[in-house]
C-alpha cells in the first residue's frame, strides 16, 4: 500500500505526507522510530497505559501505570484483586459500578478515583478505557489509559476550600452553612430535631476601632477557636460574616442547644490575650430548634435571629431560645419601621423647639429642635423609641437631614441673636463626608450665619460613631457651626478621650440636674462639671431644670445657660413668635416697675 | 521583640467537686508540666480546693496560645485576668504546682481566697515586678 501522494489544499500549502516519519507505517526503521516516540509520549506525559483481559481479571500495563500506584516500573501484571486492593476503600463501589459498565453497556468510559500507592500514599488517579467485545458482544479486553490527577484535584480542592470557608477562621463561611443546612434540615423531625445556635460577639466595632484590625482579626480567629473547641461531633460552625457566627446541630435536642448557647456565652466573657492586650468581650446568642421552630433553612435562621436580637436587647452576654412572641415584636417593629418611612416621605414628621436661656439673664439664646411623630393610629411616639428603630434600618440619616434642614428654616424667622441647635445621631456622624455636606449645604442654601447653628452629639453617639467621628467634628467646626456634647455623663466614654473632641457646650443630664438640692453626691458632680466648662472656655448648659430652686443652684454653681419645665415645654414654630413678644412685653413691664 | 519575655497572671474558680479534685491536679500536673516544657513557658499553679492561681512567663505568642487552652478548659470559671505584660527577668525556672488544702468558703469570702493564693504566689516568686497591659472592658 502506497500513501505516497499530494494533497493540495487551495493550491496554497503543499504536504508531502512522504516527509513525516508515520507516512510509511510499513518500514521497520519507520516503526522503530514510531515506538521512540511513543515511548517518549508515556514517559513525558506519565501516561499509564493497560490492557485488561475481562475473562481473567488479569491487568497487563506499562511501567508509567505501575508508577502510578507506587510500584516497581519493570511489573507486567496485577491480579483482580492486587487491583482492587489498590483502590481507596471509599471509592471502590465506584470502581466496581464502573467496571459493571464497562463489562455490560459502555464501550468508552472514564472514572476518576483515588488510588492508595505501595507506600500507604494517597493518590487521584484519571481513568478512560475502551472495551472490544466478540461477536456475541461479550467483552473480551479493556485497554485503556490512566494519568495521576492529584495535582489538579488538590488545586481543585483548594479551590473548592476557599469558596465553602472563611479564610480568617478557617470555620465554614454562609454559603457553604446554608448549603449543609438545606440538605440536613429535611431530615429533621420532633424526635430527632436540630439545632440552630446565631452568636454574635458584643463591642466588636470598638475592639476594631480603638485597638485596630490586626486585633480585632486575632479576636475572630481566637473566637472560632472557642467555638470549636465546644463542638459536639458532626456539627457545623461557620462564620456568616463580620462578628457573626453559626452553628448547627444536626440530631440534637433543644436542651443540648440550649446547653451549648449557654456554654458559649460563659466562655466568651473569660478575657482573650491578644498581641498583647488584655480584651475582655461578651456574645449574645439566639437559639431555634427545628422542626418545631421552623419549617425550612430560610425562616429557622431567621427566627434564631430574633432570638440572638432579643438576646442582645436584653442587655447583651445572654442568649435566648426563640418564642413566637419574638415574632410579633419584630412584626410590630417592621411595621413602624414602615410608617416611619411613610411619615418621612410624606412630610408627616414636625418639629417642635424648647427655649434655651441665660442661667441668670433669663434672656433667651436659641431653641433646640426636638423631632415629633405623630403616628396614625398610635398617637405621639416618643423619641426613645423611634430614633432606635430609625438608627437600627438605616432612616436615621435621612431624618437627621430632613431635622437640619427644616431646623434652619425656622430659625431665619427668628431674630439674628438667636441659635438653633440640632440633635445629631451617630449614624450621620459615622458617614462624615455626608454629613459635612448637608450641613454646608444647608447653610449655603438658607444663608443661615453659621454661628447660629449648634450641633448637639450625645456622650454615647460619640464613641459609638467610631474612630473618625473626631476628624468630621473638626471639619463642621471649620464650617463655622459650634459643637454640642449632649446627655453628658450618662455615656461610658473616659472624661480624657472626651475632652479630645472639639465642643463649645456641655450639657449636663437632666438626671443629675434632677439631684440638684436633694441629692449630694449629684450636686458634686454638677458642680465640677461646671467648673470644667469654665476652665475649658465652654458653656455649661444645664438640661431638664424643673424647680426655680435648680435654677438657682444650677446658676449658683456656675452654669451658663439652662433648659427645662420650668423655663418652657417644647413648643410649636408657630408659638415662637407669641413667645417671644410675650417675654419682651414682660421684660419691658418688669423695666417700668 | 520577639524574645521578649512577659508575664501573666491570672485566678479562677474551680468548678469541679472535692472529690475528682485530687486526680485532677495530679493531670493538670503532668500534661501542664509536659506541654509548658515544649512551649518555653515557666510558672507556678497554685490550686485551693476551690480555685486556682497561675503565674506563667515565657514568649508572648506562646503565652497566648496556653491562655486560649487554659480558658476552653471546664474544669474552671470565673477566669480573671490579674496581670499580662512584659517583664525584666524571669521568676521561675520552671513550672511548679502547688496544691494548698484549704477551701475559700473557709477563709471566708472568694476574693480574700484568691487574694490569699496570689500573695502565697507572690511569696513564691523572688521577685515580682508589677507589669500590666491595657485592660479593654
Amino acid at each position: 500500500m502506497s500513501i505516497t501522494q499530494r494533497i493540495d489544499l487551495d493550491g496554497a500549502t503543499e504536504i508531502d505526507w512522504t516527509n513525516l516519519p508515520w507516512g510509511q507505517a510499513e518500514s521497520p526503521e519507520i516503526l522503530r522510530r514510531l515506538q521512540r516516540s511513543f515511548q517518549l509520549a508515556q514517559e513525558v506525559g506519565r501516561i499509564g497505559l493497560f490492557e485488561i483481559d475481562m475473562r481473567t481479571g488479569v491487568t497487563y500495563a506499562n511501567p508509567v501505570f505501575f508508577e502510578h500506584f507506587g510500584m516497581p516500573r519493570d511489573r507486567m501484571c496485577l491480579s483482580a484483586e492486587e487491583l482492587r486492593r489498590m483502590v481507596h476503600p471509599d471509592d471502590r463501589a465506584a470502581m466496581r459500578s464502573f467496571l459493571l459498565e464497562m463489562t455490560h453497556s459502555i464501550d468508552l468510559g472514564g472514572v476518576e478515583f483515588r488510588a492508595i500507592t505501595a507506600a500507604g500514599d494517597v493518590r487521584w488517579i484519571s481513568v478512560r478505557s475502551r472495551v472490544e467485545r466478540d461477536a456475541d458482544g461479550a467483552a473480551v479486553m479493556a485497554y485503556g489509559i490512566q494519568q495521576d490527577i492529584t495535582d489538579r484535584r488538590t488545586a481543585e480542592d483548594e479551590v473548592r476550600f476557599i469558596a465553602s470557608h472563611d479564610i480568617l477562621t478557617g470555620l465554614a463561611n454562609r454559603k457553604l452553612f446554608q448549603d449543609v443546612l438545606k440538605r440536613q434540615m429535611p431530615s429533621a423531625s420532633d424526635n430527632r430535631p436540630a439545632g440552630l445556635i446565631l452568636i454574635d460577639l458584643d463591642l466588636f466595632k470598638q475592639v476594631n476601632d480603638t485597638l485596630g484590625h490586626p486585633i480585632g482579626d486575632a479576636l475572630l480567629r481566637a473566637a472560632a477557636g472557642r467555638l470549636k473547641s465546644l463542638l459536639p461531633t458532626d456539627a457545623l460552625a461557620a462564620r456568616l460574616g463580620g462578628d457573626e457566627f453559626a452553628i448547627w446541630l444536626p440530631g440534637s435536642s433543644s436542651a443540648v442547644a440550649d446547653a451549648l448557647a449557654d456554654r458559649i456565652v460563659n466562655l466568651f466573657r473569660r478575657p482573650f490575650l491578644l498581641l498583647g492586650n488584655v480584651v475582655e468581650i461578651s456574645a449574645s446568642a439566639g437559639v431555634a430548634v427545628a422542626p418545631h421552630d421552623a419549617s425550612d433553612p430560610d425562616m429557622l435562621m431567621r427566627v434564631a435571629d430574633l432570638a440572638l436580637y432579643s438576646a442582645k436587647t436584653a442587655g447583651r452576654s445572654g442568649w435566648r431560645r426563640f418564642d413566637p412572641g419574638m415574632d410579633n415584636a419584630a412584626r410590630e417593629r417592621q411595621q413602624m419601621t414602615q410608617d416611619l418611612r411613610r411619615a418621612l416621605a410624606l412630610g408627616a414628621l414636625r418639629l417642635d423647639y424648647q427655649p434655651l436661656v441665660g442661667a441668670g439673664s433669663r434672656s433667651v439664646a436659641g431653641f433646640e429642635a426636638l423631632v415629633r411623630w405623630d403616628r396614625p393610629g398610635h398617637g405621639l411616639v416618643p423619641p426613645d423609641q423611634f430614633i432606635p428603630l430609625a438608627e437600627a434600618t438605616g432612616l436615621m440619616v435621612s431624618i437627621g437631614e430632613w431635622v437640619l434642614n427644616a431646623a434652619i428654616h425656622e430659625a431665619m424667622r427668628w431674630p439674628e441673636s438667636l441659635r438653633i441647635a440640632v440633635n445629631l445621631s451617630f449614624r450621620q456622624l459615622e458617614d462624615g463626608d455626608r454629613l459635612v455636606a448637608a450641613v454646608a449645604a444647608a447653610l449655603a442654601e438658607s444663608g443661615l450665619n453659621p454661628g447660629r447653628l449648634e450641633l448637639e452629639l450625645t456622650e454615647n453617639g460619640l464613641t459609638q460613631a467610631g474612630p473618625d467621628s473626631m476628624r468630621h467634628l473638626h471639619r463642621l467646626r471649620a464650617l463655622g457651626v459650634r459643637i454640642a456634647i449632649d446627655d453628658f455623663g450618662t455615656g461610658h466614654s473616659s472624661l480624657s478621650r472626651l475632652l479630645d473632641f472639639p465642643f463649645d457646650s456641655i450639657k449636663v443630664d437632666k438626671s443629675f440636674v434632677a439631684g440638684l438640692g436633694t441629692n449630694e453626691k449629684a450636686g458634686a458632680l454638677v458642680r465640677s462639671i461646671a467648673a470644667l466648662a469654665r476652665s475649658l472656655n465652654v458653656n455649661a448648659v444645664a438640661e431638664g431644670v424643673e424647680t426655680p430652686e435648680q435654677a438657682m443652684l444650677a446658676r449658683h454653681d456656675g452654669f451658663t445657660q439652662i433648659q427645662g419645665y420650668l423655663i418652657s415645654r417644647p413648643m410649636a414654630g408657630g408659638a415662637i413668635d407669641a413667645y417671644l413678644q410675650a417675654l419682651d412685653t414682660a421684660k419691658s413691664q418688669n423695666g417700668t416697675l | 521583640m520577639p524574645n521578649q519575655l512577659w508575664r501573666l497572671t491570672y485566678t479562677s474558680r474551680r468548678t469541679c467537686r472535692p472529690a475528682v479534685a485530687d486526680a485532677e491536679i495530679a493531670n493538670i500536673q503532668s500534661v501542664a508540666s509536659q506541654y509548658n516544657r515544649r512551649a518555653g513557658l515557666v510558672g507556678a499553679l497554685v490550686a485551693s480546693n476551690t480555685r486556682f492561681a497561675q503565674v506563667l512567663e515565657g514568649p508572648r505568642d506562646a503565652l497566648e496560645r496556653i491562655f486560649e487552652r487554659i480558658c476552653c478548659d471546664t474544669r474552671h470559671d470565673d477566669v480573671l485576668v490579674i496581670g499580662y505584660g512584659p517583664a525584666e527577668t524571669k521568676a521561675f525556672t520552671d513550672f511548679q504546682l502547688v496544691a494548698l488544702d484549704y477551701d475559700a468558703e473557709e477563709i471566708g469570702e472568694s476574693q480574700t481566697a484568691g487574694e490569699a493564693m496570689l500573695a502565697h504566689l507572690q511569696a513564691s516568686m523572688n521577685r515580682l515586678e508589677p507589669s500590666s497591659a491595657p485592660v479593654m472592658r
